[in-house]
């Protein structure tokens, strides 16, 4: 199975992709799954925030209560119309996010619902297809690099 | 925790800058950002505090050029090394793929590097990763200032596990390419997901 391939699939299929300016799925670690920009850079830094401000929002969130269960939350920054939502999806057990980043929206109340839309139609989606799919890769990507090689992807820099 | 897509033939990676404050952590990725050419990076993200001092992270996003096929993709951050932003040194390590750490060569500053390298040894070992499972360089920073520890010293006190080290001086670009070309090198070979 590939994911990103999945995902990007699913979201087309389903028009998520046109419901706000950016749409962004991201691993734990800031890793991009999806996203719906043009520019690969924005998408990194997109994500590399996100998963900071989710990670700290959480952190924060376990001085007051320890027990949640972080699945259930959600984080908005917004003002009536611009802003941003994130969302935690669990896929493969492991939490990712749906992040939307929006601009002049008349009803973002309707967005975040079609988000959650999002997520829940996804997590059902994925839970389908995984199993069957899924391929065993053992062993490492690459046996041996040599320096040539390395000195040769680094070529633009000093 | 690196991730290749198959399907699009792209490898992307994590790697941290860690070390003591004012170490040099931020001095090497400003560096790298700017002898890197335009098209191969996206903007440079800092958050600092009003002094110029690392918040939560500086990041920068870098995609290399095909190697065997993959596109290389490094997602580089640095910690903010004061001892009292612990918490966000635990966010920011996690799925990391390779460590750079960045000591400070300064007489005055060993304890802050020992404090440092134990925290991250740690860190990882709380997060189960064993001893290996994440590739780590030693960068020795600094060295162009006078009342240095001596290499052998710094190898002796913080680098007990052998791993490749190499002398800097951030500020003017010494050692810094080097630093990063090997732990690239090390997190690339580390990757797990061997091609059917």
């Amino acid at each position: 199975m590939n994911l990103n391939a999945t995902i990007k699939k699913f979201i087309h299929e389903n028009n998520f992709q046109k419901l706000s300016e950016r749409i962004v799925i991201i691993r734990y670690d800031g890793i991009s799954i999806y996203s719906n920009a043009q520019d690969d850079f924005e998408s990194a830094t997109i994500c590399a925030l996100v998963s900071g401000l989710w990670q700290a929002a959480k952190q924060l969130n376990t001085l007051i209560d320890n027990d949640n269960d972080f699945f259930e939350h959600r984080l908005s920054f917004d003002t009536t119309a611009n802003g941003l939502y994130i969302l935690p999806i669990k896929i493969f057990k492991e939490e990712y996010f749906v992040c939307s980043l929006y601009k002049d929206i008349s009803n973002p109340a309707k967005l975040k619902r079609d988000l959650r839309q999002l997520k829940e139609k996804l997590e059902l989606h994925l839970e389908g297809v995984v199993v069957e799919q899924k391929i065993d890769r053992s062993g490492y990507l690459f046996k041996n690099i040599t320096d040539e090689e390395i000195d040769k992807i680094f070529e633009y820099g000093v | 925790m690196s991730f290749v897509n198959y399907h699009t033939k792209e490898i992307n990676c994590k790697i941290v800058y860690y070390g003591p404050g004012l170490g040099g952590k931020t001095t090497n990725i400003q560096y790298i950002y700017q002898k890197t050419a335009a098209k191969l990076k996206g903007e440079m993200v800092t958050l600092n505090t009003k002094n110029e001092r690392t918040l939560f992270f500086d990041f920068i996003p870098l995609d290399f050029k095909n190697i065997r096929g993959f596109r290389v993709k490094f997602h580089v951050y640095t910690v903010p090394g004061q001892v009292f932003y612990e918490p966000s040194r635990t966010m920011i390590l996690r799925g990391v793929d390779g460590v750079v750490f960045v000591a400070d060569s300064q007489v005055e500053r060993m304890e802050a590097n020992l404090e440092s390298f134990n925290e991250l040894q740690t860190k990882l070992s709380e997060m189960s990763y064993k001893e290996g499972d994440v590739p780590i360089v030693m960068q020795w920073n600094k060295r162009d200032l006078p009342n240095i520890v001596s290499t052998q010293d710094l190898e002796e006190k913080l680098n007990k596990i052998d791993v490749p080290s190499f002398e800097a001086c951030a500020i003017n670009g010494q050692g810094v390419f080097e630093t990063l070309k090997t732990i690239s090198k090390l997190v690339l070979l580390n990757i797990k997901g061997g091609l059917e």
